[in-house]
Formats: structure tokens, sequence, C-alpha cells
């Protein structure tokens, strides 16, 4: 897959529209994953994914192989999407419902909370609501960090791309890289307590 | 080992020394409680499940960029052969390649010099052009006051949206690490040039409004272009800077103001 990938890119950097169609076909579907993980939604996830190839399109010759292709695509999805969540907030800013946890650690201001501890193998409504709603918390706690943090960490962690690889397209010593791996995981680890210790109550 | 980046490293099988992060965990109590919630945090992210795509989804994005790929081209790669560029693999960091951004402000000095520099011009010298002997024949377009204020307004929602990303890297990194200061110097010197650049244009367009946020913004990408790497201290400083004067807000405002922003072609190069 990484060799015919390579001979996609290279006949696409020289003009070839058909290679890069097959890039796109090619990674479309993990592309469309970074994206939603960063937005939660489907609309504004294809959306990104679109933007991206037309982006990668643009600045393919800037790709020069110190990384994978999907690596160096997922860089470009991640941003944009991060772009596009900003955009989205500002236009529904008030229409969100603030979930914020209550004095007891119990996320609040949704009716109907999900008991957030049902038995995972039921495929309960409630549990998808639960879900949506620690998938929102997620991206807030993903627009706290920085957009190293944000790269590295997406990249790590939805992709399963390599210290090295991800550090040759960040441009960071795996040193580097894994510290903004555990930032990122850290602030996150802060933005999702509230569940995180309900979770870990329910397992203990 | 209590806050380290090895223990978040274990999870994902990056550890340097597995053996040795394992041992930890086994001699301390509070240490296992922080990694099962650490491991509990990245199960939480993962539980909103990604909608699956059909089989056919590439190439139904393929059909829904076709039609605007002529409006965009690529370049010429200057990697002769991607297996030669893996094989000679550096370790030169990305902060020493910034083309694209580079590429834009110096277009946007061209631009803006042609548009707005000569296009106000009066009298005739060696410095200033008589606006008479620029033909449709030369190189420089004659520009009418609506074209360059156009022009101006697309041009300043890029600066202003790059900006934007600049300042809320500041906002957001508590710990930011060397990475992430040099990260922030290379980009804020570069978006000092560009400033500096379309305060003059301002300026001349009687833009006061533009002129004074860029006026407010210049000092604090000056302190970022300077900003010693690892200094907390006065990242933090900037940051308060930045919060008491609500800066990011009126970069945002400004940009929505001047219109919908252009696409950012080097967003995917950070």
């Amino acid at each position: 897959m990484e060799q015919e990938t390579d001979r996609l890119v290279q006949a696409a950097q020289r003009g070839d529209q058909a290679a890069f169609r097959g890039l796109v076909e090619a990674h479309s579907r993990a592309a469309f994953r970074v994206a939603f993980r960063v937005l939660g939604d489907e609309a504004a996830a294809e959306d990104v994914v679109q933007e991206a190839f037309l982006s990668a399109y643009r600045k393919l010759h800037e790709f020069d192989g110190r990384a994978r292709f999907s690596t160096w695509l997922h860089r470009i999805v991640v941003n944009r999407a991060i772009d596009q969540r900003r955009k989205l907030k500002r236009r529904s800013e008030s229409s969100l419902v603030a979930i914020t946890p209550t004095s007891a650690g119990r996320p609040d201001g949704v009716d109907n909370v999900v008991p957030f501890d049902a038995p995972s193998d039921q495929p309960h409504p409630d549990r998808l609501l639960a879900a949506k709603q620690i998938g929102e918390a997620t991206r807030r706690g993903l627009d706290l960090l920085t957009s190293l943090e944000r790269s590295a960490f997406v990249l790590r962690h939805v992709e399963g791309c390599s210290i090295a690889e991800i550090g040759a397209v960040l441009g960071l010593k795996p040193s580097a890289t894994k510290q903004a791996i555990f930032r990122a995981v850290q602030k996150l680890r802060r933005t999702l307590e509230p569940w995180v210790r309900i979770r870990h109550e329910a397992v203990s | 080992m209590k806050q380290s980046p090895e223990l978040v490293a274990h999870l994902f099988g990056d550890a340097d020394d597995p053996e040795a992060v394992e041992a930890a965990l086994a001699e301390s109590a509070e240490l296992r409680r922080t990694f099962d919630e650490l491991r509990l945090t990245l199960e939480l992210v993962d539980e909103e499940p990604i909608p699956p795509r059909p089989v056919d989804y590439g190439a139904r994005v393929w059909e829904r960029i076709e039609g605007r790929l002529a409006d965009s081209s690529p370049g010429v790669s200057p990697v002769a052969s991607l297996a030669d560029a893996r094989r000679r693999r550096e370790g030169r960091t990305r902060l020493s390649k910034m083309p694209s951004w580079l590429g834009l402000a110096a277009a946007a000095v061209v631009l803006l010099g042609a548009g707005f520099l000569l296009g106000r011009v009066g009298t005739s010298s060696p410095a200033n052009p008589d606006l008479s002997t620029i033909t449709a024949e030369n190189d420089l377009p004659v520009l009418s006051d609506e074209a360059r204020g156009r022009l101006l307004a697309a041009a300043l929602t890029d600066h202003l949206g790059r900006s934007e990303r600049l300042l809320t890297e500041v906002v957001n990194a508590s710990d930011g690490g060397l990475s992430q200061a040099e990260l922030e110097q290379a980009w804020a010197t570069e978006l000092l040039v560009s400033n500096r650049v379309y305060r003059r244009a301002a300026e001349r367009a009687g833009q006061k409004r533009i002129v004074a946020l860029l006026a407010e913004l210049e000092p604090v990408l000056l302190q970022l272009a300077h900003a010693g790497s690892g200094e907390e201290a006065e990242h933090e400083q900037l940051r308060r800077r930045v919060d008491e004067r609500g800066l990011l807000f009126k970069v945002r405002v400004t940009e929505q103001r001047l219109g919908s922003p252009v696409p950012h072609p080097s967003t995917g190069s950070i």
C-alpha cells in the first residue's frame, strides 16, 4: 500500500489527476475519521475532508516523503477541522447547551442524563446520548490544546501514526513529540475528569 | 515517573523502557491510579462512535472535488524521488522550512505594493513613479480605489486569521515546552513582517480601525518573535496581555467583519 501511495503521489506531483484521484479514494475514509473526532458532526467532517484534499492538492509539491502521505494529509485534516470548529462555534455560540459537572461530579445541564455506567454491551439510546455528551466534552478539551498538541495526539491516538512519523511531519524530535502527546492527554484528562472519576469508580 | 511523558507513552506502547514503567507501576498504588485514569481518558475519547462511511466514499469525495481542482494546481516536487527522500531523511526541523508563509508574505508585499503604494503616488520621481507610466502593457495593473479596498480586505482577512491562530496558541499553551515556543517565535516573526506591510497599506487607505488593531497587534508579535525559548514567565505575561486587552476577540471580530475568510493555503503546513 505504501509503495503504491508513493507512486501515486509522485505521479500526482507531475500533474496526473487520475493519480490524485487514487489518493483520494484510498485515504478518504481515514481522513473522515480524523475530521469526525475533532468535529463530531458528519456533514461538517465531510466538508473538511473535501477541503483538506483540495488543500493537499495545492500543496502536494511541498510533500517530500519524510513522513507517510497519510500522516501529512491527516495533519491538514486536523487543522482544517479545527478552523471549521471555530467557525461553527462562533455561529452557534448562543445555542450550545452548557454541560458542566455538578458538585457531586456528575454532568448536568442536560435532561435525563444517562446512568453513565450502563453496561457497554447494551445498545441503549441513553448510552448513545452519554457518548455524545462525552464526545462534545472531548472536543472542548481538544479546543484547549495547542495545534502541536492536538495534531500529535490525534495522529497518535486516532490514526495510530508512530512517534517517528509524527515527529517527521511536525518537525519535532521524538522526545518533543512524546511531550506534546503527554500534555494533550493531561489536558484532556482534566476536561473529562468528572467522567473519568465516575468510570474509575464503576470499574474499581 | 509520577507525571512523566513516559507514563503516557507506555499507554501507547511508546515507552523507551517499558520494564521500568511496569516496575514503577508495581511499586506505587498512586501511580497505578494515575495510569488507570489516563487509560480511561483515552477510552472516553473513543466513546463516541464514528459513523461508518460507505465503501465508495472515496469515489464520492472525488466527484465533489474534481471540478474544483481546476482552480488549484500542484507545484513541481523538489524531490526527484520519494524513495530517495526517505533514504536521505534528515533531522531538519519543520521550522527551517516555511516556504508557503514566506511566499505569501512576499506576495502580499508585491500585491499590496503594486495596488496601494504605487497607486497612491501623485508626483513623478524615481521613488514615486508617475501613475501614467503604468499601462496595460506593463506588469503592474492600474487599480481603482474599490479594487484596492477589496484587495486589502482579502489580504487582511487572511492575515488576521493567521494572527488569531497564533494568539489562540499563546492563550492555550500552559506548559508549552521548547518546541511550542520555537514554533510561535517563527510564526510571529513572519506575521510581524506582514503586519507592518498591511498597517502601511491600511494607513494609506485611511482605514483607521484596521490601523489601530494592527498597531495593537504589533507589539505582541514583536514580543513573541523575540521571546526566549522556554521563558515561562515571559509567556505568561504575554498571555495576560492578550487576555486583558481582549486582543483575540478584536482580531476575530475584525476578521469576520472583513468578510468570508479566503482559504488558508498554508494551514496544513503547521
